[in-house]
């Protein structure tokens, strides 16, 4: 299986599948405390046929546009699920906000609004930082 | 499978997790689900109602799986405790190496600046 290595990507794509399909697309999270692994996967099912490309030529990371269902630009079965995978604890803080990306997504529908959750972060970190400055 | 109530979900969600801290894993699954049959659903779209849909919620740590679900009204309450149960169990994951004085932030920036030369 490969893995997304950007975290970026991921969460773009991972948006992108469920967005494609919202009624068969599943978020998973598996993490394991004794080897302090958190593995993200996202699937809809589709294509379990494995990848024949070798892992260094990514043919979907070219277009930011969902492909055709199913198939690549070179017709090549695609793989409908995405898996990211770490074992940072910082990961697991942008995980808290994909969470509540496909929390909103699932409860209210895909076309709800994610900037609101997604945007949250940046809101959040700017009195933070003129909180630096203050003396009590 | 059981279908739970909320809160008791999370509270066994935390029995999950530390339960599997010295071995095993645990899923969490989100997913848009109508929590109904297809048949149900086919009914309901030739009689020309809206189904309504809820995001399903499992968890699984290989031997037991409980869910739950939430609609609209009530998701933003369940993310919030689940991502506090989520932050209070997942300790076994790394830190990133600058802990030693809160300041750091700051004296890494000087510090990254003066040994840039050095080293070159």
């Amino acid at each position: 299986m490969v893995y997304i290595t950007s975290w970026d990507e991921f969460v773009d794509r991972s948006v992108q599948l469920f967005r494609a399909d919202p009624e068969s697309t599943r978020y998973v999270m598996k993490y394991r405390h004794c080897d302090g692994k958190l593995v993200l996967k996202v699937t809809d099912n589709r294509e379990v046929i494995s990848n024949p490309k070798p892992h260094g030529s990514k043919p979907w990371a070219l277009t930011n546009q969902p492909t055709p269902h199913g198939s690549d630009e070179f017709g090549i079965p695609r793989i409908e699920c995405l898996k990211f995978k770490t074992d940072q604890a910082q990961d697991a803080k942008k995980m808290e906000k994909l969470n509540n990306v496909f929390f909103t997504l699932m409860a209210r529908g895909p076309e709800a609004d994610t900037s609101e959750v997604t945007g949250k972060e940046q809101t959040d970190a700017q009195p933070t930082k003129k909180g630096r400055g203050r003396k009590q | 499978m059981v279908l739970l109530q909320l809160d008791p979900f999370l509270n066994e969600l935390t029995s999950m997790f530390e339960r599997s801290t010295e071995k095993g894993s645990v899923w969490v699954t989100l997913k848009r689900s109508s929590l109904q049959s297809k048949v149900d659903k086919n009914k309901q779209k030739t009689a020309g109602e809206a189904i309504e849909f809820r995001c399903l919620i499992r968890a699984t740590d290989g031997k037991k799986t409980i869910s739950t679900s939430v609609g609209a009204k009530d998701h933003m309450r369940f993310q919030a405790s689940y991502a506090t149960i989520l932050k209070a169990h997942m300790t076994s994951l790394k830190k990133r190496e600058r802990k030693e004085k809160k300041k750091a932030v700051e004296t890494d920036k000087k510090e990254g600046d003066v040994k840039k030369p050095k080293k070159v």
